[in-house]
């Protein structure tokens, strides 16, 4: 692989940081890792600025670290090991991309089911957007793809400015920088106790940190997404601006750093104040039988677990889920409604918007602004990762387009197979490229001519226990439960419940008794799966640590030699 | 490999940027990874009612990025 694409463009860099390779973050990461960033606080408190803090790992990591070299063999790779690395580099590229595309698609698709309730329909149709406009990329006159990934950038602005606007507007200038509304929520909190509309033991303290998880856990993570996210942005985004020589604009970085910077300063502020909202809104009161009309979306859509139930089709009312004379005063309580998908992230900005005042006039808008920028994202690294661009190809052929293609198809599988959260999957695409990338960086700094024999094995090795600890508990939950060690510290009561559950599994007569017995031991599962102590999303560190013995050792004895 | 002005680089100079990179990488990780880790000791320090801690890790590190990419742009504009 071409390594040194800083030669082809123009610097406007003297001295400094390297701020081309933090354009190319940027770039990269499309919507899923914004929207899994704001998911995760929304959801888990402190222990989910892990993302966000991964995220801004990225850019630091990008701007400190310069170009990135020693990165697969160089185009004129002169021995069968070098053609072997180079490989073995752009299926890994590949397969990373494949997972942060899924994830794309995810947020697609629930934008989508949003504003088209129907079953599955994001699902079918955001694979073939996405498709279409790889081929729009691969084929189109580079100045048209740079309008489109403009207006895709221009659809990020638009929701930021909204947000912040909101914001501002509801707690004044110092919601930004001090977060106001996490004080709020611990008052909020206690009103919803008070009215008995929450469980205490559903509502965490916002702000306290390592409840959900431990120290270990959560650097472990927002090492592996710091490595990780530079490398997919700057190989993966090179690979776009090279081959199809579309994205042209490089004029745009400036722009593109500070409004991406920007979003990442106030990310945690815009997700707290919706949280905030939505809990007040809770707190307020929801009638069971006359819903606010974006809960009401997210029920039609089956996006929300509502009572214990989701809906089956778009004409189920949350009346309906529930029952009539449900809970106190026919009042919705905290734990009686749980989010599925990205969907936290769309209820809680609907909150924050009627909250702060604003009709909620055009739902689908702001839906549709995170389809494209999803799509966008999701084309740009598919014609980045395609694993037929040769270092000398261009992506206006037919074989760049059907390798952009086989990783988007690729990637709807993933999507539509459902099993890995968006944020899941992001911590495993950054796992992946940072164990593609670091030994090779590192093999590359610390030996002059590392052996890419030793080289192509240790990223195998490290890739291969990367997916494997970190899919396992999706594919094989039980299994993954009992080889992890996991199961003898369970109590006997989790134990119990699941051997409960592989009999229903057993004995089940239809595919959809079978799917909710999986459901819920997966869900039992989940959070008590630990390899080594880490958890499935921050398994990549050990994977990583593999790579990078191996390739440590394996240099050092055949220098020796 | 060229240096920024475009004439070769001295083999001394490369190792040199290779370990001031090397190092910078280092540094920025034992960042991000470090910071969480002052946290419950940040916290028992309020900034208009939010725990320090909570606050220096969700914007610190952002805030610094937007720093030093602001500075640099102004140093790079000014140098042209």
């Amino acid at each position: 692989m071409s390594n040194d694409s800083g030669s082809a463009r123009p610097s406007g860099r003297r001295r400094g940081l390297n701020l081309e390779k933090t354009s190319d973050v940027t770039w990269s990461i499309g919507a899923a890792v914004w929207v899994a960033a704001a998911t995760a606080v929304i959801t888990q408190g402190f222990d989910g600025l892990a993302i966000t803090l991964g995220l801004a790992g990225a850019f630091l990591l990008a701007m400190l670290v310069g170009k990135a070299r020693h990165i697969g063999a160089d185009g004129d790779a002169a021995t069968a090991a070098e053609r072997l690395l180079d490989i073995t580099t752009r299926c890994g590229l590949a397969l990373a991309a494949a997972l942060l595309i899924a994830a794309e698609l995810q947020i697609a698709a629930t934008a989508i089911d949003l504003f088209m309730p129907g079953r599955s329909a994001g699902v079918i149709i955001a694979p073939i957007l996405a498709v279409a406009i790889a081929a729009a990329l691969s084929f189109a006159n580079p100045s048209t793809m740079r309008w489109l990934r403009l207006l895709s950038l221009a659809a990020l602005l638009t929701l930021v400015t909204a947000a912040v606007i909101s914001l501002v507007a509801r707690d004044g200038p110092a919601a930004l920088l001090s977060i106001p509304a996490a004080a709020d929520m611990t008052t909020i909190e206690a009103q919803l106790r008070d009215a008995r509309l929450a469980d205490p033991a559903t509502l965490r303290a916002h702000t306290v940190p390592f409840l959900r998880t431990d120290m270990v856990n959560f650097a472990s993570l927002t090492i592996m997404l710091a490595v990780g996210l530079a490398a997919l942005g700057v190989l993966l985004v090179r690979g776009a601006t090279t081959h199809a020589q579309s994205f042209g604009g490089r004029q745009n970085d400036k722009a593109i750093i500070l409004a991406g910077l920007v979003l990442l300063c106030a990310l945690p502020a815009i997700a707290v104040g919706a949280k905030r909202d939505l809990m007040a809104t809770f707190a307020a009161g929801i009638k069971v039988a006359s819903p606010p009309a974006w809960l009401a979306e997210h029920v039609a859509a089956g996006t929300v677990e509502a009572c214990g139930k989701i809906a089956g089709s778009s004409a189920v009312t949350l009346a309906d889920l529930c029952g009539k004379g449900f809970g106190p005063n026919g009042l919705l309580r905290w734990q009686d409604v749980v989010f599925l998908r990205d969907a936290p992230v769309f209820a809680a900005s609907s909150a924050a918007t009627s909250a702060a005042g604003a009709a909620v006039s055009a739902p689908w808008l702001f839906s549709l602004a995170w389809v494209l920028i999803a799509l966008v994202g999701a084309s740009v690294l598919a014609v980045g990762a395609s694993p037929l661009l040769g270092s000398t190809g261009v992506a206006r052929t037919a074989a760049g387009f059907i390798g952009a293609g086989a990783v988007v198809i690729t990637a709807s599988g993933i999507a539509a197979s459902g099993l890995v959260e968006t944020s899941a999957l992001v911590a495993l695409a950054a796992a992946v490229a940072g164990t593609l990338v670091a030994p090779q960086m590192l093999a590359g700094w610390a030996f002059r001519t590392p052996s890419a024999t030793v080289t192509v094995a240790a990223i195998t090795v490290g890739v291969a226990i990367t997916i494997s600890l970190g899919l396992a508990s999706k594919l094989a939950p039980i299994t993954a439960f009992d080889v992890s060690g996991s199961a003898t510290s369970a109590p006997q009561s989790v134990n119990r419940r699941l051997q409960t559950l592989q009999s229903q599994m057993a004995a089940a007569t239809t595919p959809a008794q079978r799917t909710v017995a999986g459901l819920q031991v997966r869900r039992i599962v989940d959070d008590r799966i630990t390899w080594v102590g880490l958890k499935p999303s921050a398994t990549g560190i050990l994977g990583l640590t593999a790579a990078l013995l191996m390739v440590c050792l394996g240099s050092v004895l055949t220098v020796r030699r | 490999m060229a240096s920024s002005t475009g004439q070769p680089e001295p083999p001394q100079h490369l190792g040199r940027r290779r370990l001031r990179r090397a190092l910078a990488a280092i540094t920025g990780i034992g960042l991000i990874a470090g910071v969480p880790l002052l946290t419950p000791t940040l916290n028992a320090l309020k900034i208009m009612g939010t725990p320090l801690g909570y606050v220096v890790v969700a914007h610190g590190i952002a805030i610094v990025c937007l720093l030093w990419a602001a500075t640099s742009m102004w140093i790079s504009r000014h140098e042209q």
